[in-house]
């Protein structure tokens, strides 16, 4: 089967204080549709740049990333507009990745808008589907963006990206900001969407936890390049680079639970 | 909205207030209040002030009443202030914005631009303008507009600059909004607020240009302006102090209105972060 | 013993505009010297306006009302020489213009009065204390120059460096990554224990909670509504609440939530 998406020899170097680095080194994966592959890795592993580059936020040094089959770089300004409506991103700070000013429903109006999709008659009966599907009220619409809750606000990012129906969703560290009591809800919110609609995950991460709920694959990056990769639970179980055994051993255990 | 009720909890907003809405509504209510023309002669010439109850302030060298004087300059000293400084402001905006989120070349050029008109002295490049193209109240507007811009201009690409590195910006790139659409529905708006600090000064010396421009007999000659006695007071000083006190004092009264104001703004908006 | 710290039905609400908000709501416990507390809450139960009531932080326009009484101490405590603050972003609490051993050194002139050589020395010490390798050149740098970690383990620096017998960290690791956020918890383990700090630890996360704490207060809606050890709270929960926090632990060796993708593509695929 044709991956949705193929990444190859993604490279990008920064220069810092006079000397260059590379965040990202010869990165290489695929994801294929309707799966989640899990980028994991502590900070400053890289990942949050192969997500920037992934969302054409940035332009690599040296690679190459195909999309539905097209070279996402070679892509025309127009083209590269129509094609965004295939591939959204949720941020980690839901405060950060909306417009201070932006009421939810301007905010879950813009890629309706932006990509033509209905009407502007229709369009508030889409926002008010929009915000059902991802477990929250209609009433939602009329809030300011910065008066609701950090969790709502999370699934209110979650419904702009998937508003235009796109065949992959970047998540980068979309869970670390919301409190840990939330998350499991948000895992099944994401888990339902996905089988509803067959689209895929590039699940950003450094918690291994989160990482071995949710995802098929797994890749672990550090200092930029790639030092493990595998089915999640494999590689989570049974970790062979002393960097994913690092991440395993990082993640919080529960003192006192039965039977561990 | 909030931020008034906010201001008007300020002392500074509330003064502020009262004193401009006195003058806003003095100019407002001129042609009511004094439907003959104010440069008509309506009685005797020089007669002092508070004699004469249907000339309170009393009549200047040629007998025009004072009172009708200073309530029509209100007008036109109001109406130069608040449509320069909105001038100013928006160009200023549209600018900064256009070069905080351009960058490069654009960027580079915008701002030499604004360095040239920021070096003159705005009250010169005003003095120059009208000399040039003729005393009328649209120019004057724009001769001050000229030279206040750049200030503006300058605080916005500051703003923008910061903003633009925001999540919420590149978050409207993915969702392919095109760069025109994020520079000026996205980031300018948020741009905004010290920009908009800026606006009782730019106000206030707008005002104070005009009376200037006025004074050296540059303004408009068809309009009654606080320069424009004060211009007319000079000459029987000694004799008749009253003349040049009078629009004086306006004058004061009108700059200290707008800086009030804009002092309970800031309060007002500093007040609101104290509660978040 | 007499206890270090004794919270008598505190209730905190503050002044939004024309309503009144209650952040807390008849809170009492109490804290032995040397004891760890974990206090456990969602964002809006409260939690942080414990932390700044404690500390005497709380904003203008606040209403307190009931008791923080400090027995053991048997005066007012003063921030800095008697509690020691750690908060939940690096940057926030550290000042950007200044070199952080100079910052190390502002506390210890402040509470201690030291001068000179002598705080530069203890500074320089203090930052080996946290774990900090290359002393000399942590205490010249800016914090923009140091990673997330090492801005905290400065921030914990500066909170221990007058010696105080109480730590209030609230939600000092919510903001690093899981490794660093680990070693963190070591090093504040560790410095509880050998100086014999009473420590107040804020989380929102249930695992943080029952491994640093003895006892465990759950805040909801700012109410104690359980307090206990956390073998006790996480293996017997009492309250609804309490359960829906345990059970919203996502373990290491717990079956996946994902469905396998093959399933996925019969089924859900176009």
């Amino acid at each position: 089967m044709q991956p949705l998406l193929a990444v190859e020899g993604l490279t990008r170097r920064f220069t810092r204080g006079g000397h260059t680095f590379s965040a990202v080194d010869d990165v290489s994966f695929q994801i294929l549709p309707g799966e989640t592959l899990a980028l994991a890795g502590s900070s400053g592993s890289g990942k949050s740049t192969v997500a920037r580059l992934v969302m054409r936020l940035l332009r690599p040094d040296a690679g190459r990333i195909n999309f539905e089959g097209r070279d996402l770089f070679g892509l025309s300004a127009s083209d590269l507009r129509a094609a965004r409506a295939r591939f959204q991103m949720v941020f980690q700070d839901s405060t950060a990745a909306f417009n201070p000013r932006a009421t939810v429903a301007r905010a879950l109006d813009d890629p309706f808008r932006i990509h033509g999709l209905g009407g502007r008659a229709d369009r508030p009966h889409m926002i008010a589907q929009l915000l059902e599907q991802v477990g929250l009220s209609p009433d939602l619409a009329r809030r300011a963006i910065h008066e609701i809750s950090g969790g709502q606000r999370q699934r209110v990012a979650l419904a702009r990206a998937m508003a235009t129906n796109p065949s992959l969703i970047v998540l980068d560290e979309a869970l670390s900001a919301v409190d840990s009591s939330l998350r499991i809800e948000l895992l099944r919110l994401l888990l339902d969407l996905q089988a509803r609609r067959n689209v895929a995950y590039l699940f950003i991460s450094h918690d291994l936890a989160l990482v071995r709920a949710i995802a098929h694959r797994v890749v672990i990056l550090d200092a930029g390049r790639i030092v493990e990769t595998g089915p999640a639970t494999r590689v989570i179980d049974a970790p062979q680079s002393p960097t994913t055994r690092a991440l395993v051993a990082a993640v919080p255990r529960l003192r006192g639970a039965e039977g561990k | 909205m909030k931020l008034v009720r906010r201001l008007v909890a300020t002392p500074e907003g509330i003064a502020g207030v009262v004193l401009l809405g006195l003058l806003g509504l003095a100019a407002l209510l001129a042609p009511v209040l004094f439907p003959r023309d104010p440069l008509s002669i309506a009685g005797p010439a020089m007669l002092p002030p508070f004699r004469n109850w249907s000339l309170p302030l009393g009549t200047d060298r040629l007998g025009r009443d004072v009172l009708a004087g200073i309530v029509h300059g209100a007008r036109t000293s109001l109406a130069v202030g608040l449509t320069a400084a909105t001038a100013a402001l928006t160009v200023g905006a549209i600018i900064g914005t256009a070069a905080g989120f351009a960058g490069g070349l654009i960027d580079e050029l915008l701002m030499r631009i604004t360095d040239a008109f920021q070096t003159v002295p705005g009250f010169l490049l005003a003095l120059a303008l009208v000399s040039v193209v003729g005393p009328s109240l649209t120019v004057v507007v724009l001769a001050i507009a000229m030279g206040a811009w750049p200030g503006p201009a300058r605080v916005a690409r500051a703003e923008v600059l910061s903003l633009r590195e925001r999540d919420f910006v590149a978050a409207a790139r993915t969702i392919g909004m095109r760069p025109l659409e994020i520079a000026y529905r996205e980031i300018l708006p948020n741009a905004l607020p010290p920009v908009l600090a800026l606006s009782s000064v730019i106000v206030a010396a707008a005002i104070l240009i005009e009376a200037a421009l006025s004074f050296l007999g540059l303004g408009d000659p068809n309009r009654v302006t606080w320069g424009g006695m004060l211009a007319e007071g000079r000459t029987v000083l000694r004799a008749a102090p009253s003349l040049s006190i009078f629009p004086g004092i306006a004058l004061v009264l009108a700059v200290l209105g707008v800086y009030l104001v804009g002092e309970g703004t800031v309060e007002a908006a500093a007040m609101k972060r104290r509660f978040l | 013993m007499t206890p270090l710290l004794s919270v008598r039905g505190l209730s905190v609400q503050y002044r939004h505009g024309n309503e009144t908000v209650a952040a807390l709501n008849d809170i009492s416990f109490d804290l032995a010297p040397g004891e760890r507390l974990a206090i456990i809450g969602e964002s809006g139960s409260g939690k942080s306006t414990l932390a700044l009531a404690l500390g005497g932080l709380l904003p203008v326009g606040s209403t307190v009302s009931g008791q923080i009484l400090w027995p053991a101490l048997g005066r007012q405590p003063s921030n800095g020489s008697d509690i020691g603050f750690v908060f939940q972003d690096p940057s926030g609490s550290l000042d950007p213009l200044m070199q952080v051993g100079d910052q190390i050194v502002e506390v210890l002139r402040a509470n201690q009065h030291m001068r000179g050589a002598d705080a530069k020395t203890r500074a320089l010490q203090l930052i080996d204390r946290v774990a900090l390798p290359e002393a000399a050149v942590i205490a010249a740098s800016y914090p923009h120059q140091l990673s997330g970690g090492q801005r905290q383990r400065v921030a914990i620096a500066c909170a221990i460096a007058a010696g105080p017998k109480f730590l209030i960290a609230d939600e000092a690791t919510s903001a690093l990554d899981t490794v660093i956020q680990a070693e963190i918890m070591r090093l504040i383990e560790k410095l509880v224990r050998e100086e014999g700090l009473a420590l107040i630890f804020i989380t929102h996360d249930i695992a943080l909670a029952s491994s640093i704490g003895e006892r465990i207060v759950v805040l909801h809606e700012g109410r104690m509504i359980e307090m206990g050890r956390p073998e006790t709270i996480i293996s017997h929960p009492v309250q609804n609440y309490t359960r829906r926090l345990v059970s919203s632990y996502i373990a290491l060796d717990a079956s996946p939530m994902v469905r396998p993708l093959a399933d996925a593509l019969a089924t859900g695929a176009q």
